[in-house]
């Protein structure tokens, strides 16, 4: 009785030949002298500069493996510290952090090259945002723009309210907002866990940075200048009357501290809103509604928060940077922060979206929305580009102490005197 | 032909022998009788029509409840088997009329027990919002692979050889265990009412698969059995054999992806184990959702252990070297607490 009952199992077993067929290989080639570069930027991001660094390899023959953590400060630290698991490159999106490892010796000098490549790609404001002390250690990669004030164009437009173009002329502005019984000027909302607070850390730099100008505020945020200084309460004070004074704020400063920082717009684009303006950086984008369109003719539009007086260029901006440092010394490495610093590396980042070259040598066309373009346009005329300055602060101040003061001072439970003796006692501990 | 022949050789003859024997008119009865004809068409169609409506009741019925046991009572209850054999052996004996009524009652069980699944998830209802929620009886035939096209393969075959034998035919019930015919449908009519019409595509092509796998392995069963065709050429067979041959390879296409997609998790999920291992020996793997798409994976983790954690960029990195691709992982560490308590 046995029949071909073999042909149907030849069948079967070609199946599962056919199913086992597709396992992958383990992989085994890496290169001994693979550069590892450490970073912040994940999922999307991730991929965005991977393909900055395959066009690395592809040009070079280099191998490159990016890791990129959301815990990318203490990630990096410990690393450091551990020194066997040290990366060759970092991609530090804090300022303050840079100057520190700096002090520790931690950080290799740029070579002649990628100085070369800075100064033939860059702005000298754009260039700077990688000096220490006068000493070129990093290659800026990325910009936010901080400076930025969303304003609902349609209210604008219906009470007859212009782009404010000093300080003066906002804080008018604001009064005349705040006459209206149904509208306040601002919203705020500051709620982002351990970060709870940075939005206002915001408003008070670009006070500094206008009222007293780049040199104070670069001393401030390396400690020179005190919280205690008069100069600085001034931009406190400022940020007290303009933005947080009765009939100023939608809703009271209590609720901006338990609102989520994302959820800055939701007050101000409804239908009934109760702000008119809204002061963050371009990364808030991303929280609007996607049916709100960002232009001159859009739904909300944006202006970069006036200087004392109206000048050529515009308003000094504060900005975030993510700056790769080298932390090993190898041609290989020096190759890569020469390529970093290069004409072209980013370009395919800046063609994707959501992402701000500092390189003058990236054309604006470059930029596939309006919006991109405008905020290129903005760092490329801009006559001062700062660093954020809690950004730029030892850590162990700028992140999350200045961030829980400053949410105290507002919260009504600490004074001005009492933060200010903090930070600067911070401060002080940073240098023994 | 040579005196002496390789043990291969006599068993090439003795396979070619056995081809060409014609089988025995009780064979060709059995095979024959599948559908009654004549007076007995029109009530066996009532028949079958029954059993369909209740077999796709209760595999509904049994899904939605999560039930092995009431699902494996409805595939014994299930007729589709008779005609999907009978259009196998209509194919091998080039009975043309047989084939398109074969094929007609196979379309109108179909039909039917789609629409009871339907039916029956709208009365009964179901609180799954996403395709995660439905019960695993569900899930499991919403992901056919090739080894399902495997398992419907040797399940027809052996429904091929159990056919023109009525001494076996007490196996048959297994036969219809083993490659489940109205449950699938029964899932496309409840995925689609739900509204999870990917699901529903899915568990339609593991019907696809069963019916053409069955059909081709009885036809290449019931030739072995020396079956022919009792009305026209040699060739007429070619031509339908190859037809059935294309269809299993229609289906096959979909399958190999689908089992592609599969052992491709697997392998992610095992370079998750062994990283995870690695990482840290005295951690536990409490949740682990591990989705390798396009070379990429995507990994969700909960760990669970004494320590705590090791670094997180250390376990991605342990995880892309194994797995030889982009890796994004998300993990939740838990630090075990240990509580000792006595009361007296």
């Amino acid at each position: 009785m046995t029949r071909a009952i073999g042909c149907v199992g030849a069948i079967v077993v070609g199946a599962l030949v056919l199913a086992g067929c597709s396992r992958g290989t383990d992989r085994s080639d890496a290169p001994a002298s693979e550069i590892t570069v450490f970073g912040p930027y994940r999922d999307a991001e991730a991929d965005h500069l991977a393909e900055v660094l395959r066009e690395f390899t592809a040009r070079t023959g280099i191998a490159v493996k990016y890791t990129g953590t959301a815990d990318f400060v203490s990630d990096l630290t410990q690393r450091l510290g551990e020194g066997s698991e040290r990366p060759d490159v970092a991609i530090v999106p804090q300022p303050g952090l840079v100057r520190q490892l700096v002090a520790d010796k931690q950080v290799i000098e740029l070579g002649d090259g990628t100085r070369r490549a800075l100064s033939e790609n860059y702005s000298d404001q754009a260039r700077l945002l990688g000096d220490v002390d006068g000493t070129s250690y990093g290659v800026p990669i990325r910009l936010d723009v901080k400076s930025l004030v969303w304003f609902r164009t349609d209210l604008f437009a219906e009470h007859g309210w212009s782009v404010p173009g000093t300080l003066d002329e906002l804080e008018e502005l604001a009064a005349q907002i705040a006459a209206d019984p149904d509208l306040a000027p601002w919203c705020m909302a500051l709620r982002a866990g351990t970060a709870t607070g940075w939005p206002a850390t915001d408003w008070v730099e670009d006070l500094v940075l206008r009222r007293q100008g780049p040199g104070p505020y670069r001393s401030w945020t390396e400690g020179t200048l005190p919280f205690a200084s008069g100069r600085i309460q001034a931009a406190f004070d400022e940020f007290s009357s303009l933005v947080l004074a009765p009939r100023r704020l939608a809703g009271s400063v209590a609720s901006t501290i338990e609102t989520p920082t994302n959820e800055v717009f939701q007050q101000m684009v409804g239908e009934t809103p109760e702000c008119v303006m809204v002061k963050q950086g371009d990364f808030a984008r991303a929280w609007l509604p996607a049916d709100v369109t960002v232009g001159p003719d859009g739904t909300v539009d944006t202006f970069v928060l006036p200087d004392v007086t109206e000048t050529e260029g515009g308003p000094p901006l504060v900005v975030g940077a993510d700056v790769a440092i080298a932390l090993a010394d190898s041609p290989e490495i020096d190759a890569l922060m020469t390529y970093l610093a290069g004409p072209d590396a980013g370009e395919t980042w800046v063609e994707a979206g959501g992402f701000i070259s500092p390189k003058s040598s990236i054309t604006l066309e470059s930029y596939p929305t309006d919006f991109g373009r405008l905020l290129a346009e903005h760092v490329l005329k801009a006559k001062e580009l700062a660093l954020d300055a809690s950004d730029s602060m030892p850590p162990s101040v700028g992140t999350t102490l200045y961030w829980s003061e400053i949410t105290s001072w507002l919260a009504g439970s600490e004074t001005y005197d009492g933060l200010a003796t903090t930070l600067d006692d911070a401060f002080a501990a940073t240098r023994e | 032909m040579p005196t002496t022949s390789s043990p291969i050789e006599t068993i090439w003859q003795q396979f070619r022998q056995s081809l060409s024997s014609p089988p025995e008119a009780d064979a060709i009865a059995a095979v024959e009788e599948l559908i009654p004809q004549g007076a007995e068409f029109w009530p066996y169609i009532r028949r079958f029509t029954m059993l369909i409506v209740l077999s796709a009741g209760i595999a509904a019925f049994g899904l939605l409840s999560d039930s092995a046991a009431v699902v494996i009572g409805a595939m014994l209850v299930a007729p589709l088997m008779t005609p999907i054999t009978a259009a196998g052996a209509a194919t091998v004996m080039a009975r043309n009329f047989r084939l398109l009524q074969s094929v007609a009652i196979i379309a109108w069980g179909t039909v039917g027990a789609i629409a009871v699944g339907w039916a029956t998830a709208w009365i009964a209802g179901t609180t799954a919002v996403s395709p995660q929620d439905l019960p695993g009886e569900i899930q499991a035939r919403t992901f056919p692979g090739l080894l399902d096209l495997g398992v419907a393969i040797t399940a027809g075959a052996a429904a091929g050889y159990i056919l023109p034998r009525r001494s076996t035919t007490s196996a048959l019930p297994g036969v219809g265990i083993a490659v489940a015919l109205v449950p699938p449908l029964a899932t496309v009519g409840i995925t689609f009412e739900v509204g999870f019409h990917e699901q529903s595509q899915n568990a339609l092509l593991l019907f696809a698969t069963n019916l053409a796998a069955i059909v081709f392995a009885v036809s290449v069963m019931l030739i072995a059995d020396g079956f022919r065709p009792l009305e026209r050429a040699g060739q007429s067979l070619a031509r339908r054999l190859t037809i059935t041959v294309a269809a299993v390879a229609v289906v096959a296409i979909p399958l190999t992806i689908h089992t592609r997609a599969t052992l491709e998790d697997v392998r992610l999920r095992r370079a998750v184990v062994a990283a995870v291992q690695e990482w840290d020996d005295t951690a536990r793997i409490v949740e682990m959702q591990a989705d390798a798409a396009s070379g990429r994976g995507t990994v969700e983790l909960l760990i669970s252990g004494p320590n705590s954690a090791q670094p997180s960029w250390r376990l991605a990195e342990g995880i892309e070297s194994r797995f030889a691709g982009p890796v994004d992982l998300r993990l939740l560490y838990e630090r075990d607490d240990l509580f000792r308590v006595s009361v007296r």
